[in-house]
């Protein structure tokens, strides 16, 4: 044990119960001060909930203690920034329509108090300086919404140091999957800005499902399993499957599932012709039965974009998708459906699921009328038919009648694919399928798709995760700036190529 | 769907800021007990005004009383749900009531025919429903300034249509429609359990119910599950219109005529006894069993009130209370954790 003066943050026997369910079992977290913590574990294990007794949100049961640079900490927390303790969450918390300087000043009131004006040059200088020490280059009269990823990232880094350092000089940041989006070199961008906030003695909890980016940037990783610490490891010493071996309290074995047999392809299911939208230019390409195609690209070069377009959620400018036998696949979300063609959107949150409703709910959304006889809804079928549907989809526990929002990510996304496969779909579009989804579950959504796959659907997969494409993948296409840049095919794909592949090289090649 | 939106989706709902929390209420208003609050209330109210006022408040004339007294506004009330299903406001409801009892007032002064007084309700409630949907659905403004402004603007064509006057003193069959007594309640009484009924089987036994649930709460979701939400948004004004239209013909029988200015003050009523009834049976989603507890909690509580000698603006505290505490109990409820 690290001597006391050493810690930035110790918290004690903190549990927490919802109802029947354990969410932290007599959790002990030490961070010590410059350290780099990762703290993982799949979801539902007590991560968020940790990270939200620790800002506040919630109330820890009683007999949880703790201090916080020597000095005690009462639940619940009040004012955790005055304690020298900032969360930055995913969605980064910046306003898009102002200047980097308005973003880094704007929640320390400008350094002006009440009606007096605010002085810009000095605000604009103190920002200059704050983003030159913390090595963010970007310009600070730029607009936020402007800024690449990485660089959002890393403005909402600085400006949680900037807030924290009108309390103390020595803080702790909880940064919560700020790397989610992000691809390898972005968020390689965002660990430097780590290093020199850990270099300069403030702490950092890092929390991410990216494994090796942990195993990299961290000094040591705390793993939660069901709401208990169940490894706390140097990162130095430890790999990414041992940790995943903590998580599941299992070996995975392989991170996915064996790939499919090209051979296993068969005849045309749509054919995209010429298809124009913001980003995508003029694209055309084939998706046959019994593949899995692969489209990527870095980040806004059109592989967001392009499923929405295909099926009518938005508007192509130009060009038309049909089914393989010549059908049009229609200018809406209805007429897609009706031909066939499902898309299982990335923001699962907003366009997958509505949270507020049932599993059962969401899942017979699609295909409610079946449940509609005789003019009665028949609620218990409809119920039966979804748990059947969740425990074949392995969504734990397979309660229909829960609420969708108390699922974890990734039994919320085994809903999504519940709700769009029970029909066994012709024509599979998947954006991001395993977004936010823990390792486990992941495998398990992408052995879904697979199987799917192999009963003659058409998938394609729309995705920045190069690994996970490389894995499941019988062709990839890479977008560049819209277009097709380059196509691979079985053997040719792996990481490094998708990679070069990605950075337009082939380009130039 | 903007794919930069996309790529910055939460995964997890965000931590609020620390301060005022509702974990304790919000854990108890879920629970089963929750959802039969607002019955537990209304059945503890009605006992606590019966032992305190055995010979005023419990009596059958008092309750007869008090329901059919509520009528219009259950009407109006289960008129709002629909819309308010949708995740939209139509505030012009009580106008399109008062335009078509205005419309009725007249034409039996003229001496036409009942029929006709049905055609122009109809009417009137079908290019009312149709503008709000058109101007709200395909034009994008927002439902709440829209049916605000289309009360006001209908409130003056009432107006006109009366040529300024108050109507009183009518006789004819248009009474009948809103006076006629089955099993001692007046039908316009009747009108409002039938609708009940109507709209606990569309809301709770149909698709089309669950289409106006998601459409409320999951827009983009809904959509991309192929519903016509563009149609069914329309369609849930047209009918909340519809119903405010026939209201307005019950309103003119019941009263015998019309005042053109008295739209206004049925605005409140209906909206706070709609997001009261949401938070029952179905917390959170607005539903007909529900709305007709709430009314009859209101009237339960103002006439207690009212006969244990509190002066007349009882009422318009109660029932601006009411609309506040409902959705402050629909937030705590809601908050996820």
């Amino acid at each position: 044990m690290p001597p006391a003066e050493d810690l930035a943050l110790e918290v004690r026997s903190v549990s927490k119960r919802f109802g029947g369910v354990h969410a932290l079992v007599d959790v002990d977290l030490q961070l010590r001060r410059g350290e780099i913590l990762g703290l993982v574990g799949e979801n539902g294990s007590g991560k968020s909930t940790l990270v939200k007794v620790l800002s506040g949100y919630h109330t820890p049961e009683r007999g949880a203690a703790g201090e916080v640079f020597g000095r005690p900490l009462s639940f619940p927390v009040n004012n955790p920034g005055e304690l020298g303790i900032a969360v930055i969450h995913q969605d980064l918390a910046l306003v898009d329509e102002m200047t980097v300087v308005e973003n880094l000043g704007v929640s320390s009131g400008y350094a002006a108090s009440g009606l007096r004006p605010v002085r810009w040059r000095r605000e604009r200088s103190r920002s200059v300086e704050l983003l030159e020490r913390f090595g963010v280059d970007v310009d600070p009269g730029a607009r936020v919404g402007d800024l690449a990823p990485a660089e959002r990232a890393s403005v909402a880094i600085v400006r949680a140091t900037r807030e924290l350092s009108s309390y103390a000089h020595q803080h702790i940041l909880i940064l919560d999957e700020p790397t989610s989006y992000l691809t390898g070199a972005e968020a390689e961008r965002v660990m430097r800005v780590m290093r020199t906030v850990a270099e300069s003695g403030s702490s950092v909890i890092f929390i991410s499902h990216h494994l090796h980016e942990v195993v990299e940037v961290a000094d040591r990783v705390v793993v939660l399993r069901d709401g208990r610490v169940v490894a706390d490891v140097d990162a130095a010493t430890t790999t990414e499957a041992r940790i995943i071996a903590h998580m599941l309290g299992r070996e995975l074995g392989d991170f996915y599932p064996a790939r499919l047999d090209p051979a296993g392809t068969s005849d045309v299911a749509m054919v995209a012709e010429g298809i124009t939208g913001q980003i995508v230019e003029d694209l055309s390409f084939e998706l046959r039965h019994g593949e899995i195609l692969g489209v990527t690209g870095l980040a806004g070069m059109g592989q967001q974009e392009l499923p929405y377009l295909l099926t009518g959620v938005q508007t192509p400018r130009s060009g038309i998708a049909r089914r393989g036998d010549g059908r049009l696949m229609g200018r809406s979300p209805a007429a897609s459906l009706r031909a066939g063609v499902v898309l299982v959107p990335g923001n699962r949150q907003r366009d997958g699921v509505w949270l507020d409703a049932t599993a059962a709910e969401n899942i017979s959304l699609p295909v409610l009328r079946e449940y509609y006889r005789r003019g009665w809804l028949y609620g218990r079928e409809e119920s039966t038919r979804a748990k059947g549907l969740m425990q074949m989809f392995r969504v734990q526990p397979p309660m229909a009648e829960q609420k969708v929002s108390n699922f974890s990510g990734g039994n919320q996304q085994k809903i999504v694919l519940a709700k769009w496969l029970q029909g066994e779909p012709d024509v599979l579009l998947l954006d991001e399928p395993t977004q936010g989804v823990d390792a486990g579950a992941r495998k398990e959504i992408l052995e879904i798709v697979r199987a799917a796959t192999e009963a003659g659907a058409g998938v394609a997969i729309f995705s920045s995760d190069l690994e996970q494409l490389a894995n499941v993948c019988t062709r990839v296409l890479v977008l560049w700036r819209g277009r097709a840049a380059a196509e691979l095919v079985g053997d040719e794909i792996n990481e490094d190529s998708l990679l070069q592949a990605c950075q337009g090289e082939s380009l130039v090649a | 769907m903007p794919p930069e939106e996309g790529a910055r989706a939460r995964s997890e709902a965000p931590a609020r800021g620390t301060g005022v929390r509702g974990g304790q209420w919000a854990d108890l208003l879920r629970g089963y007990g929750g959802r039969y609050a607002l019955v537990v209330v209304l059945g503890a109210f009605i006992a606590t005004f019966a032992i305190w006022l055995p010979d005023n408040f419990w009596t059958e004339a008092n309750f007869r009383a008090m329901v059919n007294s509520q009528a219009i506004v259950l009407l109006l009330a289960l008129a709002a749900t629909i819309v308010l299903r949708t995740g939209d406001f139509d505030l012009s409801i009580a106008s399109v009531m008062t335009l078509t009892a205005a419309t009725s007032a007249v034409i039996v002064e003229d001496g036409r025919s009942l029929g006709l007084i049905f055609v122009v309700a109809l009417a009137v409630g079908l290019v009312v429903g149709l503008l709000n949907g058109f101007l709200i659905v395909k034009v994008g403004v927002s439902s709440f300034i829209t049916t605000l402004g289309m009360m006001t603007a209908l409130t003056g064509v009432a107006i006109a249509v009366t040529n300024s006057r108050q109507i009183y003193n009518l006789e004819g069959p248009m009474l009948t429609v809103a006076r006629y007594k089955i099993l001692d309640f007046p039908l316009r009484t009747w009108y409002g359990w039938l609708l009940v009924v109507v709209l606990w089987y569309v809301y709770e036994r149909t698709p089309i119910g669950r289409y106006l649930l998601f459409i409320g709460g999951g827009r983009d979701a809904a959509r991309l599950a192929g519903l016509n939400v563009d149609a069914i948004r329309i369609g849930a004004f047209v009918a909340s219109s519809i119903v405010a239209a026939l209201t307005g013909i019950v309103l003119a029988g019941f009263l015998g005529g019309i005042d053109p200015n008295i739209g206004p003050s049925f605005l409140l009523q209906p909206f706070a006894a709609a997001f009261l009834g949401a938070t029952a049976l179905h917390i959170g989603r607005f539903n007909a069993v529900g709305t007709i507890i709430a009314i009859y909690l209101l009237v339960v509580g103002i006439t207690g009130l009212t006969l244990l000698g509190a002066e007349r603006w009882v009422n318009e505290v109660f029932n601006g209370g009411a609309l506040v505490v409902a959705v402050m109990f629909a937030r705590l409820v809601g908050r996820r954790r």
